[in-house]
Formats: C-alpha cells, sequence, structure tokens
C-alpha cells in the first residue's frame, strides 16, 4: 500500500511539473512579451481616452490573453515592437504624428458608415482592449517599469519572434500577408475605433434602444459619477436655497413631497408635477407643501444639471422632506 | 471562451438597461430650505372704474399689516411696483410681477355701492407657477371694512401656510390699571391686532380668567363680588351678564367643552382643590378628581375626550392628562420645574403651559404625551398661554420686575409663533393680563 501511494504521489508530481515546465515558460513569454506592447502603444492613447483607463485595464488583461493566445497571427506586433524598444522614451513625438493619420483612413473604412456600428465596436473592442489597457496602466507606472523591463524584454521577445517565425512559417503566404496589412494599418484602426466609440456612445446615449451599447459605454461616460457627490450637492444645494418648508405646519414631518421634473437641455424647468396627486385632492396642508415644491422649482429653474449629460438629468424626483423641522 | 464573451455581454446589456431605468428615476432629496418669510405683493383694490380706491387703499394697507405681522409674510411696498393695480378680473401679467420675487400676487375690487354696501372682490394669483390660487367677494357693511380685510387676510394665509388664518379674531383679556395696592381689573376685548379696543366691564368687581366660548359670542370668567368667586357668562352682542354659579370657598378658571355645553374648573370644597365639570344648562357640577393634591387648570383636548391640568400629586406641580370623565390619569411633565396653566392646541398636537424653573417663567409647549418640550419665552413672570385658533400662534402676558420704589410691574399682552420667532406685544391702552384668544368670527 505505502508502495503504490508513493508512486502514486511520485507520479503525480512528476506530471504536475511537467505540466508546470511545459505550461508556465508559454505563461511567462506571452507576460513579458505583451508589456513592451503596452509601452508603446500608451502613448498613443493617452490623450484621447482618460476616462476609459480604469474601466478597460480589468477586462482588458483576461481578454490580452485570450486574444494573443488565439492569435498567433500577430506578425503585426513585430514592427510596433522595434519602434518602442528602440524609442522607450520618444513615444509622445510618434504618438501625435500617428493619430492625424489614422483620420483620414478611419473615415474612409466601411464599418462606420453601416447602421450598426454601435454593437460592432462593443464587439470588436475585447480585441482592442488589450492593447489599451496595457497602455493606460503603462501610463502610470511607465517610469518604473520603463529601466526594468528592457533587458527582459529583448531576451523575451526574441524567444517569441523565433517562436512567432516558426508559426508562421507553418502558415499559409496569404495569412502572412493580411497579418502584414493588418500590422501596417492597426494604429490607424484604433484610433478609428476611439473615435467610433465616441461617436457611438453619443449617439446610444440617446436612444435607448441601443442598451447594449450603452452597456459597453457606460465605463467611458459614468452614470455614477455625474450622478455623485458634485453634482447631486451642487443642485441640491442650489433646490434648497428655493424652498422654504413648511416651518411651524401640523404634521410637517409627513408632508413630504416627491415632484417630478423634466427640465430641457439649458436645464430649465418644464414641467413640475406633484407624484401622489391622490393626496392633493383630500390633505389641504399637503396641497400648499406640494404647490411651494412646485414653486420652488420654478423658481429656481434653471438647475445647475451637467448640460453634456442631458439624458442622465432630463427627468427625475426631488424629494421635499421637511423632517428637519420637527425638532 | 465565447460562450463567456457572451455571457458578459448580456450581463453588460442588462446593466446598461438598468442603469438607463436607474436615471430615469434619479431622486434627489431635499432636507434643508430657507426659512424666510414669504414675499406677497398686496395691490390696492380698485374700484368699479378700474382706479385705486380709497377703501381699496384702506383694505390693502389692513391685509398688509397681517400678514406681515405674523412674520410668515413679507409684503412688498407698492412703490416698487411695475405695473398698476388692475380690476381682479383681468389676468396680471406675471412678468411684471415676477422680478419683483414675489410668490403671490393678491388684487381686488373695492367699493361703497349706492346702497352703502361694501362691495369687495378679489383674487390672489401664484406669481411664480402664474395660476389662480384662490378668489372671493361679497358685500358688507361698510363699517366692517377691518373685519373684511382680515377675512381675506385668512384666505391669503391660509394658501400659502396650510394652516387656518387667525386674523379675524378677537381678544378678550383682563385691562388693569391703578397702583398695585388698589389694582382696578376690568374685561375688555379687541381685534386680535389691538384695533376695536373695547371694555366690557366697569371695575367695579374684580374679574379674572376669560374665556371665550365656542361660538366667541360668550365670555365665561370669574367675577369676585363681596370676596365671593362667582362664575358669569357675558354674551358680547348684547353685553348681557348671566351668573352662572356662585361657589364658597376658592374657584379657578372655568373654561368651556368643546362642545360648548358644560364649563370645566377647580374648586376648593372641604379642604380640596379638584377638578370639577358644571353643565351649562342645569347648572349641575360633577367632580371628576379626587385626590388630597391641587389640581387645577384644566382644559379640554379639541375632541373634547381628554382633559389635561396641573397637580402637585406627585410632589410637585406637574402636568396630567385625563379623560373626559377624570379616569386614566397620567403624568407627562417629568422635567425639573414647576408646570401650570396647561391649554390643549386647537390642533391637538400640542399643550402650551407655563413653566417655572430657576428663578424665572417660561412659556412652552409639549407633545401631548410629555415629549419634545420647547420653551418659547421666558421672563420674570410670563404666564396664560392662550392660542390662536388655528395652533400655531400663541398670546401670553409678561410682567416687568417691580422696582425698590414699589414702581414697575408693567404688564403687557405678547404673542409668539410656536416657533419661537416672531414674538411681538399686542398695543394695549393700559396694563393687560391674562388673554383669551377667540375662535374665528363667524
Amino acid at each position: 500500500m505505502d508502495r503504490r501511494s508513493l508512486i502514486i504521489s511520485v507520479g503525480l508530481h512528476v506530471s504536475v511539473a511537467a505540466l508546470a515546465w511545459i505550461g508556465l515558460p508559454s505563461i511567462k513569454r506571452d507576460l513579458p512579451a505583451e508589456q513592451p506592447i503596452v509601452v508603446m502603444e500608451m502613448v498613443q492613447l493617452v490623450p484621447t481616452t482618460n476616462l476609459t483607463q480604469g474601466d478597460k485595464p480589468n477586462k482588458a488583461k483576461k481578454e490580452q490573453k485570450a486574444v494573443k493566445s488565439k492569435k498567433p497571427p500577430p506578425p503585426p506586433p513585430p514592427p510596433p515592437l522595434a519602434a518602442p524598444r528602440v524609442k522607450p522614451p520618444a513615444p509622445k513625438p510618434v504618438a501625435k504624428p500617428a493619430p492625424k493619420a489614422p483620420d483620414p483612413k478611419a473615415e474612409i473604412l466601411p464599418q462606420k458608415t453601416t447602421p450598426k456600428p454601435k454593437p460592432k465596436p462593443a464587439i470588436a473592442q475585447p480585441p482592442a482592449p488589450p492593447k489599451s489597457k496595457p497602455k493606460t496602466t503603462a501610463n502610470l507606472k511607465a517610469p518604473k517599469r520603463l529601466p526594468q523591463s528592457p533587458p527582459k524584454r529583448i531576451n523575451k521577445l526574441a524567444r517569441q519572434k523565433a517562436l512567432q517565425k516558426q508559426r508562421e512559417d507553418a502558415l499559409s503566404g496569404v495569412m502572412q500577408n493580411l497579418a502584414k496589412v493588418k500590422a501596417v494599418s492597426e494604429d490607424a484602426e484604433k484610433k478609428r475605433r476611439e473615435k467610433e466609440r465616441k461617436e457611438a456612445a453619443e449617439t446610444l446615449t440617446s436612444n435607448l434602444t441601443t442598451a447594449a451599447g450603452n452597456a459597453t459605454r457606460a465605463p467611458e461616460k459614468p452614470v455614477v459619477g455625474p450622478l455623485g457627490l458634485s453634482d447631486i450637492d451642487r443642485i441640491r444645494q442650489h433646490v434648497s436655497s428655493c424652498w422654504s418648508p413648511p416651518i411651524g405646519t401640523a404634521g410637517a414631518n409627513t408632508l413630504i413631497v416627491d415632484i417630478i421634473v423634466t427640465l430641457d437641455r439649458d436645464g430649465k424647468v418644464l414641467t413640475a408635477e406633484v407624484d401622489n396627486k391622490m393626496r392633493l385632492a383630500t390633505d389641504r396642508t399637503f396641497r400648499v407643501a406640494a404647490d411651494e415644491a412646485i414653486r420652488t422649482m420654478f423658481k429656481c429653474s434653471p438647475l445647475p444639471v451637467p448640460l453634456d449629460k442631458y439624458e442622465q438629468w432630463k427627468s427625475f424626483v426631488f424629494g421635499f422632506d421637511p423632517k428637519f423641522l420637527t425638532r | 471562451m465565447m460562450m463567456f464573451l457572451r455571457l458578459v455581454t448580456v450581463i453588460a446589456t442588462c446593466l446598461g438597461l438598468f442603469g438607463n431605468i436607474a436615471n430615469a428615476q434619479l431622486r434627489i432629496d431635499i432636507t434643508e430650505g430657507q426659512v424666510a418669510p414669504t414675499p406677497i405683493a398686496i395691490a390696492n383694490f380698485t374700484g368699479p372704474d378700474g382706479v385705486v380706491s380709497e377703501v381699496g387703499k384702506q383694505i390693502a394697507q389692513i391685509i398688509s399689516e397681517d400678514l406681515e405681522s405674523s412674520g410668515l409674510f413679507a409684503p412688498v411696498d407698492s412703490a416698487a411696483f411695475i405695473e398698476p393695480p388692475k380690476a381682479p378680473s383681468i389676468r396680471p401679467n406675471f412678468t411684471n410681477w415676477s422680478p419683483l420675487g414675489v410668490k403671490g400676487l393678491l388684487v381686488g375690487s373695492a367699493y361703497i355701492d349706492s346702497a352703502g354696501m361694501l362691495q369687495v372682490e378679489f383674487v390672489l394669483w401664484d406669481v411664480v407657477i402664474q395660476r389662480n390660487i384662490t378668489g372671493g367677494g361679497g358685500n358688507a357693511d361698510q363699517n366692517a371694512v377691518r373685519r373684511i380685510s382680515h377675512q381675506i387676510a385668512d384666505f391669503v394665509y391660509e394658501e400659502f401656510t396650510g394652516d387656518g388664518g387667525y386674523f379675524d379674531t378677537r381678544v378678550v383679556y383682563v385691562a388693569e390699571s391703578g397702583s398695585q395696592s388698589r389694582r382696578l381689573k376690568r374685561l375688555a376685548i379687541m381685534d386680535q391686532d389691538g384695533h376695536n379696543h373695547q371694555f366690557l366691564t366697569s371695575g367695579a368687581d374684580l374679574v379674572l380668567t376669560p374665556r371665550f366660548s365656542p361660538t366667541a359670542n360668550e365670555i365665561a370668567y370669574l367675577n369676585y363680588f363681596n370676596d365671593e368667586p362667582n362664575v358669569y357668562l357675558f354674551e358680547i352682542a348684547t353685553g348681557r351678564t348671566e351668573r352662572l354659579g356662585s361657589f364658597p370657598g376658592m374657584t379657578f378658571a372655568p373654561r368651556f367643552a368643546p362642545s360648548g355645553d358644560k364649563l370645566i374648573m377647580s374648586l376648593a370644597q372641604n379642604g380640596m382643590i379638584d377638578i370639577y365639570e358644571m353643565d351649562m344648562r342645569t347648572q349641575a357640577i360633577n367632580r371628576l378628581t379626587q385626590s388630597a393634591s391641587i389640581d387645577t387648570s384644566p382644559s379640554y383636548s379639541p375632541d373634547g375626550s381628554k382633559i389635561v391640568f396641573n397637580s402637585d400629586r406627585g410632589g410637585s406641580q406637574q402636568l396630567y392628562v385625563m379623560d373626559a370623565d377624570g379616569a386614566n390619569v397620567r403624568r407627562i411633565s417629568f422635567n425639573q420645574g414647576r408646570y401650570a396653566t396647561p391649554v390643549w392646541s386647537p390642533r391637538g398636537d400640542i399643550i402650551a403651559f407655563t413653566k417655572m424653573a430657576n428663578g424665572q417663567f417660561y412659556i412652552g409647549v409639549m407633545n401631548v404625551d410629555g415629549s419634545d418640550e420647547r420653551l418659547l419665552a421666558s421672563g420674570f413672570l410670563v404666564e396664560g398661554p392662550t392660542w390662536a385658533p388655528n395652533g400655531r400662534v400663541l398670546m401670553y402676558f409678561k410682567q416687568q420686575p417691580f422696582e425698590t420704589d414699589g414702581s414697575g410691574g408693567d404688564t403687557h399682552v405678547y404673542r409668539i409663533d410656536i416657533t419661537g420667532f416672531n414674538e411681538k406685544r399686542i398695543i394695549t391702552p393700559s396694563d393687560a393680563s391674562d388673554p383669551a384668544w377667540s375662535p374665528i368670527l363667524r
């Protein structure tokens, strides 16, 4: 029994070690190989999207691994890799010229003209993010990582190139050509995609039917952010300055009035209606409190809402709660 | 992997949808506001020709004074008006009124017709929402200008506060004059703003604790004739007095039941001071408390089901509440100091009282269960709170301390909002004490 268990144990350990020996190298190779790419591309993306930084990194890393493992064709990586390695400190100059050139190309692309570009960019993003993520993260940590990574990258990249060349040999020439073409236009495509995303976000936010597009775009225009402390507090303070609560009125703590407000794009109050209309007919003090709440809304018009986020503010509820008066 | 990506996409889509729904229901709670008088424009009332009439000016002036005295309104000076007053039938041009920052605009017409009657019409506009809030009209004797004005002021007050008005009310009180050793005390009555003052008794007898009947047509009070307390009823319209009963020993503070068919008071009998009720029709009395303590100052709840009074049965003078039949007595005041003269608010939500603590007198209010005590006024001697019919304004009297040479001791009637703001003295011809606020006049 002891020998069997020992043999089994040894066998399992050996198998685990073998798997680790076979699997780990590839994992290690992929990671370093991606880092340099990240550094180079980051420079290009920095000026365009700061908001996306926090949202894409997590997904991008996971997607990167998957995409890279599935896409051996990435022969394109070589060209970008060469540039970053040679000129790590001069990413900015490279980035600036690049964005301008791709613009015209981006416009030519047929994808944008199609009526359903929104879902496409969302689906297409996964592959792109892997490159953009490292960029964002690299920006934040660039100064520390850059000096350390260069030597390792060269070794690992060299290995990668060798492996990739071997793989490319196995691939058909047609595939290689396609890959090269993609590599050349990669930067342009990225920029196009970024523009497409922005355009799509603007249109998508105004159309509920494109909820899927909104969902993927939400990170770039944070929904929670605008409704956070700054905007809400500003509006609350503004409205509070216009409101005369029902001080001294009997049962003031029960006179909580909800006013449904709609605004135009300038923040001007278009309509202000009481939510609980049933109580208006039966409770005189509530009616007076409701009238005052409605007056408050019109008196405070226009409201200091973020005009660029109209879709998020065009209709909402103000709850006038005078409980604080009871004590 | 594809399945995973699809799943992620579906979840993201759902989040996006829910996010949009959440946006549509976005809510902001306003829990603070600006406590300030409501700015309002009271235009001079016009005559039948559309020109401001003399009586129209008078009415607008009285309404403005009423609203401003409440502390809840800030009438705008008519000199600031951009647009001259127009007839109530004409819709105002709100662009000429909104720059004044007013929330309301009162316009009206008033004139004396060929029959000598005062014809009045008015409309209250919401300048912010730009709609008609309320309006009315009628006719009255031309000597009733002040009453008509008070009634219109009540309409305005009600529409902007939610509480009933109190301007068309009267106050009865004890007018005091003479030296402290030979003090002359007479019943007097006046409008809530001090106008139309009138003495009701000559001063030959000592009078105390006048109280209005629920109809405001009669006044019950104590009259000491030959040092014997008698409960009298004074009919305001005719000036006729009726003695309801004579009770040997001390008698205190008769007060009407909300139904008007009973009086409640405290009587000293057999060495004990307890609370009794008296049937107004049969004059039969019924004892409600039976303790060896001193129970005084009873006051009914608005629905007549409860009675609040003060008693020293617990060792110190505190407030107690019991059922109208004397059952279920329970103490409601537990703070330091002594409590007296409790009066149940017409709204039924709070009880006003006089408190003595730390060498000071206070006028305060507390919830009917004794919680949430708030002291509104204080002084050397402040006493005798009485409620305005809307239950949000209190009147009481305040006496200044005497000087060493015997001077001083001035006694005046004040009123204050239950928020503790807007304490104002009511101007009277002489010293005044023990006020009682009438219900709304009918």
